[in-house]
């Protein structure tokens, strides 16, 4: 039997060929978006989404009517469809609903996008300054969010916009002052972990800051996150500014929202049901979409699945 | 069931698991039978698929596995078989001892609750004597306090005491095969030791049939009568142990035996390996699977796998080679 | 565990004063005074009106005048509703509060844990699909649509239950239902993950190895570590489900807390806002702290910890 001038033993636990590493590439995005795509659910409400923002953006553009401009001939038309009518009717005051609806959508998502944006950042920020930094600094800022988590903060929202008026600033604070804390506690979690894996070893053997390690490790499991959790959030914002709009403190008029709209629809439901149905359809479609994409952002990203 | 028939007898056994990557088979074309109070180690790589070969025995293969081939407890057939009649065999006449004991015993259940609900389920004892008796085994593996150690957690012991646990609660209803896979692995080297005692000791006391599927070759050394070699899912030469060490005709055995480090003789430059990787079970070769690998490969090796062919008395090889000569230097 | 219990309640209090300050610090600090939307009155009455309620004193001095009181638990008299004091309007309401709450998330935990359970047990077959399906659809209906929609369906068209007011049992379930549908949807995805999770893992495979039939091993091995997710939701459930009474109160016309929260916020009822926003606040941290414990009493790992 010849003997082999093998270089790397076989040990009995060598790693078996997985039926995985044969086909294409492996690269962490590459893989992601692989695998987002068979997720049917995540892409039909993608799609969905797409939709939504295509036409909140260009439908206004094309359509013949404005958002604001009060018709006293057509109160509480129909929908019907057909050049020069209303497709989707008029509201109480003799506005299009069709170009409120696009505009709702407009301003739902913007509100939205933005607040969670912000909420995800502060988050963000605030998780990796307490995990990178760690001890005193990182009990002190982790006993902050404790305290905060016990606060109910929709009563001071409600109370904050009573007080100080509706401003859309100010509502995208409120939103945003809301649910950073989850988001700063696993960021956290995963830069402790990622610290007491890495740096130590990095920092003892190769000499290269151990900063520089962690971000190269931290930054693609962070984006991850931050999607992940943007995609989650948005619903929440979204339904959240619906909730003001039920207390009326929401969005000013003339300006609307679908929140706004589903709750002016609600008080009109018995007589005149699409002024609800519509846009709570497309608050539904929205949110639907939000969800299985980011249920399906989640699974493909999800860095426990490695 | 037939108690005159053998224990367990095992043809063409095969397990195919469709991805999305193709058809991977993780077992292949298993032939062997079990002995009444016969030691079989199943010795392989990982990814040789003797792990598989172990749960497809007990009808617990994953959820999308095919399971083809017949296996034959006493005369009745498990393949295909339903649930209640599998129940009524696992844990009571076939059980199994798992790899890992941190995770292979519930966390939120005590010992003594995992314990008790094997032996209410089999033999229908009351409270009090399902628990009498559950002590009484743990003591058998050599757990002391045994009355203590039944109202702990999994958590609250050493590993080497959850592995005894383990194995105490595969053996409280005294079965006639015991399926233990990898039972060493997770453990430490001096536990390691102690556990094999335990298997050896509690085996003669009981007359249990086991079958022990592991990479290390010391084990199976220490403990088989027989011992089956596994590769890519296929047994590639079965025999006694002393023959298969001594004189092992299949040149994987001859390589596997070779790579064990040496306590005598000089020390090698080198230590010996095989080169190369198992084969992707997603796409195995159309000949031999370990002609890739193999010394002595022919071209008729790359054509078909070769079948499993007696060779001498209760020793069979899967090889086109015709006889090697006996190992040098073996026990 | 004794010392566990003190060490949270301890924590809780520097959490309490914060939430008083903050209420405290946002209603002073608004424009306007709690009396200013009446009719004018003579200077000599308005003077002894503050006089009488302490606001023509310097803020610092309300504020220990405050704090002195809410330590002994008294949360002075209300602004609208002159010969009540907060801690009986409170104690009118409460109850109400307690009802409706505490039947929306026993709905949530049996029908959304069920929902859930049968969702991982038939995994990607259409009951899976469709059952979360309309569970997303619980999250994406707000509560201040369904409510009103469930009130016209079952109480305006069907007569089957009362549209609204307080009374006996049936007075109960419509605002529980509505109350519960986003829970119940969470805690039906929650719970499917969960489920999911545990059965996936290898002590599951020991149980099958044992020959216990899926029934017990549902119930005996699974069932307990599965609920722990959701037991850890009840936390933010309960914060939520005390905002999303506001709503179902306003819907409903029920003498709850939530409605004298927002029409003290509109009239400046300084002391019945505050004193329902602490309120809250203890809520929110007796419910953590009894979620805490229940985690630890389930969970054998944590407990033996302590």
């Amino acid at each position: 039997m010849t003997q082999a001038a093998a270089s790397a033993a076989t040990s009995p636990t060598s790693a078996p060929g997985t039926p995985g590493a044969a086909a294409g590439s492996s690269s962490l995005w590459g893989d992601a978006w692989r695998r987002l795509k068979a997720n049917r659910a995540a892409m039909a409400g993608g799609s969905v989404l797409l939709l939504c923002i295509v036409a909140a953006l260009v439908l206004p553009l094309l359509s013949p009517y404005d958002y604001y401009t009060l018709d006293w001939n057509h109160l509480y038309q129909t929908p019907a469809l057909g050049a020069g009518w209303h497709w989707l009717g008029t509201d109480a005051l003799g506005r299009d609903l069709l170009v409120r609806v696009m505009w709702g959508c407009r301003i739902s998502l913007l509100v939205g996008i933005v607040a969670s944006l912000v909420t995800v950042i502060i988050g963000v920020l605030w998780g990796t300054t307490a995990g990178y930094v760690g001890g005193r600094t990182d009990g002190l800022m982790m006993r902050f969010v404790d305290v905060l988590y016990s606060v109910p903060f929709i009563p001071f929202v409600i109370v904050l916009m009573v007080l100080f008026g509706r401003e859309l600033l100010l509502i995208f604070v409120a939103i945003g002052a809301v649910s950073w804390l989850d988001i700063a506690r696993i960021v956290r979690g995963q830069t402790l972990s990622l610290k007491s894996r890495e740096f130590v070893e990095a920092a003892r053997v190769s000499g290269v800051g151990g900063f520089t390690m962690i971000l190269r490790h931290l930054v693609p499991n962070l984006i991850g996150i931050v999607i992940i959790y943007s995609t989650l959030t948005i619903p929440t914002v979204i339904l959240f500014e619906a909730f003001l709009s039920f207390l009326g403190l929401g969005v000013q008029s003339p300006m609307t929202s679908l929140g706004s709209m589903v709750a002016d629809g609600t008080s009109q439901m018995q007589s005149y049901p699409h002024l609800l149905i519509i846009p709570a359809l497309f608050l539904a479609a929205i949110i639907y979409g939000f969800n299985y994409l980011g249920d399906g952002l989640r699974d493909a990203l999800d860095p426990r699945d490695r | 069931m037939d108690p005159t028939a053998p224990l367990l007898e095992v043809a063409n056994l095969s397990v195919e698991y469709r991805t999305q990557r193709g058809v991977v088979r993780a077992v292949g074309g298993m032939d062997f039978t079990l002995a009444e109070r016969e030691f079989l180690g199943v010795v392989g790589e990982s990814g040789s698929g003797k792990s598989q070969l172990l749960l497809a025995l007990l009808g617990l293969s994953a959820p999308g596995a095919a399971v083809h081939g017949s296996i034959r407890y006493r005369g009745t057939e498990l393949v295909g078989a339903g649930p209640r009649a599998l129940n009524q065999l696992r844990g009571n006449r076939i059980s199994m001892v798992f790899q890992d004991p941190m995770t292979a015993l519930n966390p939120y259940l005590t010992i003594g609750q995992q314990l008790v609900e094997v032996l209410r389920l089999h033999r229908q004892l009351s409270r009090a004597d399902a628990r009498s008796r559950a002590a009484a085994i743990l003591e058998a593996v050599h757990i002391s306090e045994a009355q203590r150690r039944l109202k702990q957690y999994p958590h609250e012991l050493s590993g080497g005491m959850r592995q005894r646990a383990m194995i105490a609660m595969a053996l409280v209803c005294e079965p006639e095969i015991l399926l233990a896979d990898e039972p060493t692995t997770a453990l430490d080297v001096t536990v390691q030791a102690q556990i094999l005692t335990l298997l050896r000791e509690l085996r003669e006391r009981m007359g249990t049939a086991v079958i022990l599927v592991t990479h290390d070759l010391g084990i199976v050394a220490e403990l088989a009568d027989r011992v089956a070699v596994m590769y890519a899912g296929r047994c590639v030469e079965d025999a006694d142990v002393r023959t298969l060490f001594a004189d092992g005709q299949h040149p994987y055995t001859r390589a596997l035996a070779a790579s064990l480090p040496r306590l005598e003789g000089p020390l090698p430059e080198r230590m010996f390996t095989i080169p190369g990787n198992p084969p992707n079970p997603a796409r195995l070769p159309p000949g031999c699977s370990f002609a890739p690998r193999c010394a002595y490969v022919h071209e008729r090796c790359l054509l078909a796998p070769p079948p499993l062919t007696v060779i001498g008395p209760g020793h069979r090889k899967a090889c086109y080679l015709d006889g090697l000569p006996p190992i040098a230097g073996a026990p | 565990m004794l010392r566990y219990l003190l060490r949270r309640l301890a924590g809780a209090v520097p959490t309490l004063l914060l939430i008083a300050t903050l209420a405290f610090a946002m209603l002073h600090a608004a424009p306007g005074g709690p009396f200013d939307t009446e009719k004018r009155m003579l200077p000599e009455i308005q003077r002894s009106i503050e006089a009488r309620y302490h606001l023509d004193e310097p803020l610092w001095k309300q504020y220990g005048r405050y704090l002195g009181n809410l330590a002994r638990g008294d949360l002075g008299p209300s602004y609208q509703y002159r010969s009540t004091s907060v801690n009986e309007l409170i104690a009118q309401g409460f109850p109400v509060d307690v009802a409706v709450g505490g039947s929306a998330l026993l709905i949530a935990v049996l029908v959304g844990g069920g929902i859930g359970m049968i969702a991982a047990l038939r995994r990607n077959s259409l009951s899976d699909y469709a059952l979360m399906g309309i569970a997303v659809l619980g999250i994406s209906i707000p509560t201040f649509v369904i409510g009103p929609l469930l009130r016209l369906v079952f109480a305006i068209w069907l007569h089957w239950l009362p549209p609204g007011d307080w009374g006996g049992f049936s007075h109960l379930v419509l605002p529980a239902v509505a109350l519960a549908c986003p829970y119940t949807a969470y805690c039906a995805r929650l719970m499917r993950g969960s489920m999911l999770e545990v059965l996936g893992s290898p002590f599951i495979r020991t149980a099958r190895a044992k020959g216990l039939s899926q029934p017990v091993i549902l119930l005996r091995h699974a069932l307990k570590p599965a609920l722990l997710p959701l037991v850890s939701y009840l936390g933010p459930a309960i914060a939520g489900v005390i905002t999303g009474s506001i709503i179902i109160e306003t819907v409903f016309g029920l003498p709850g807390i939530g409605r004298y929260f927002t029409t003290g916020a509109l009239n400046r009822d300084y002391t019945l806002v505050m004193g329902i926003t602490v309120l809250y606040g203890v809520i929110i941290i007796l419910c953590n702290l009894l979620v805490d414990l229940c985690y630890a009493w389930l969970d054998p790992r944590v407990r033996l910890a302590r």
